[in-house]
């Protein structure tokens, strides 16, 4: 298939949970008003850990529709993916009843599993004896349950991925949901994945990888690009996109939020930035986008010093002086989640014309590594790209753009 | 009926709430398999909340024609007559 008969890929539809709101407009305000959703760590008594903040959903409601027999059986983190992809279907206003459940597609990121459920069965397993562990230990902690609890709710059978890739985990999800469309494996894809690793136990894991900031107040936690950044803090939600073929799109009349042009995808050893290079330039150019042409950015930003400035190095010189925005440091680090978080913020930032601000990006001065918005400002937002990387060096770049019917 | 009806009939009505059962239809002439929609991961769950309630070893049939009653039976069954 050449470019020029290249499918397009429209995203019709955006579902997100995150600690800054469970749904698309409170959690969008939030990130707006420059507030972040870090804290005290409240879902269980962290005492002893390292790491004593985090970035909860609060009270989580699962929606109407899904059956409490589903949910008693699933993790936090399928729930999760429920409620994101009911909000994402609703807001595209599809209705996969009435659609071949073949064509339908789910690619969606996980890097760390059902944590709740494996603290649960842990605990059978060590008070209570090994034939006392609840019966869903496997099928519920098994990171490729949200995309199986989202098939089986939706009646979904096309052909349906999911990626366990540390903190590119949905960037890779985002790859592979584009793929599907281009290979005409389906028509419709939910991009997007989700992560519940806000335990006890998930915590002290996470703390384990050296990605985590070990710091009280929650103001400094988490400081994208910056030489005083010391880590992520971890964040937990879920993201859905509604992706669709421009041709059905169009045929149904759907809202178009933008349009997922390009999605690159480089590993190699972390500390080479060249691969980041390569994946974003490749992102563009198979996007058919100058360099001049991107408004906005939002960037990986892990909170490692060291790792920041290298992605910064890369973005000053393929994108420079494109304002850099890190929602990650008012959400958190949500991993299988984030890049579908991201390219969520990035469309809204295109519907409403604004640069959304980074939380605390003021805190430390201007001393960064990248241009990282500060304040909301005003401005026309055509074409973004969202960057994921992991900590063993796998690097991910999206372009998305406002749709131009006529390119 | 006796203290241990009772307390036999409260627990599975718990046991099942848990599980997401709406309690208005546990009722002892319902079904396990064919009305309540119980399924063989929840019988065996069921299983092991009886054992560590009651301390018995129940198996808990969804497939046929067993109800809530048949359960409650079974249960009182084996805690008067272990094994």
């Amino acid at each position: 298939m050449t470019s020029a008969e290249r499918r397009r890929a429209l995203i019709t539809g955006i579902g997100v949970i995150n600690a800054a709101g469970q749904d698309v407009a409170s959690s969008w305000q939030t990130l707006l008003d420059g507030k972040s959703a870090i804290g005290p760590i409240r879902r269980f008594d962290a005492t002893g850990l390292q790491v004593s903040l985090a970035a909860e959903v609060a009270e989580f409601q699962p929606p109407k529709g899904i059956s409490r027999r589903l949910l008693a059986k699933s993790d936090r983190f399928a729930h999760f993916a429920l409620a994101a992809t009911a909000h994402a279907l609703a807001d595209a206003e599809l209705d996969l009843t009435a659609e071949d459940p073949f064509r339908i597609g789910i690619s969606f990121g996980n890097n760390s599993g059902g944590w709740d459920i494996c603290e649960r069965g842990f605990v059978e397993y060590y008070q209570q004896g090994p034939p006392m562990i609840n019966p869903w230990q496997a099928t519920a902690w098994f990171p490729t349950a949200p995309q199986g609890f989202v098939s089986i709710q939706n009646n979904i059978r096309g052909w349906s991925k999911s990626f366990a890739c540390d903190r590119a985990s949905g960037g890779c999800a985002a790859y592979f949901g584009l793929r599907a469309l281009r290979w005409g494996h389906n028509d419709v894809m939910l991009v997007g994945g989700s992560e519940a690793p806000v335990t006890r136990l998930g915590v002290g894991a996470h703390v384990s990888t050296g990605e985590l900031s070990r710091r009280t107040e929650p103001e400094r936690a988490y400081l994208p690009y910056s030489p005083e950044g010391t880590g992520l803090v971890l964040g937990e939600g879920s993201a859905v996109l509604v992706v669709e073929d421009a041709g059905r799109a169009a045929a149904r009349g759907a809202r178009v939020y933008g349009e997922l042009l390009a999605v690159e995808q480089r590993t190699g050893p972390p500390q080479d930035g060249s691969l980041l290079e390569d994946a974003l330039r490749t992102a563009l150019d198979q996007a058919r986008k100058d360099p001049g042409e991107v408004d906005l950015i939002l960037g990986e930003g892990c909170g490692s010093a060291t790792a920041d400035l290298i992605e910064a190095q890369v973005l000053d010189r393929v994108l420079p002086g494109v304002p850099v925005t890190v929602p990650k440091a008012a959400v958190g680090h949500t991993y299988g989640a984030s890049t579908g978080t991201d390219i969520a913020f990035a469309l809204l930032a295109m519907r409403d014309s604004v640069l959304p601000p980074t939380a605390g990006a003021q805190v430390d001065g201007p001393n960064r590594y990248a241009a990282v918005t500060a304040t909301a400002v005003e401005r026309a937002v055509n074409t973004a790209v969202v960057v994921s990387r992991s900590r063993e060096g796998t690097n991910v770049v999206t372009v998305i753009g406002k749709y131009d019917k006529g390119r | 009926m006796t203290e241990i009806e009772v307390e036999v009939h409260q627990a599975l009505t718990e046991i099942l709430g848990e599980l997401g059962v709406e309690p208005d239809t546990i009722a002892d002439s319902a079904l396990l398999g064919a009305e309540l929609e119980l399924d063989s991961t929840d019988a065996v769950e069921i299983g092991l909340e009886l054992k560590r309630r009651f301390n018995v070893t129940v198996k808990v049939q969804v497939k046929g024609s067993e109800t809530v009653g048949d359960l409650v039976k079974l249960v009182l069954v084996e805690i008067e007559h272990p094994g």
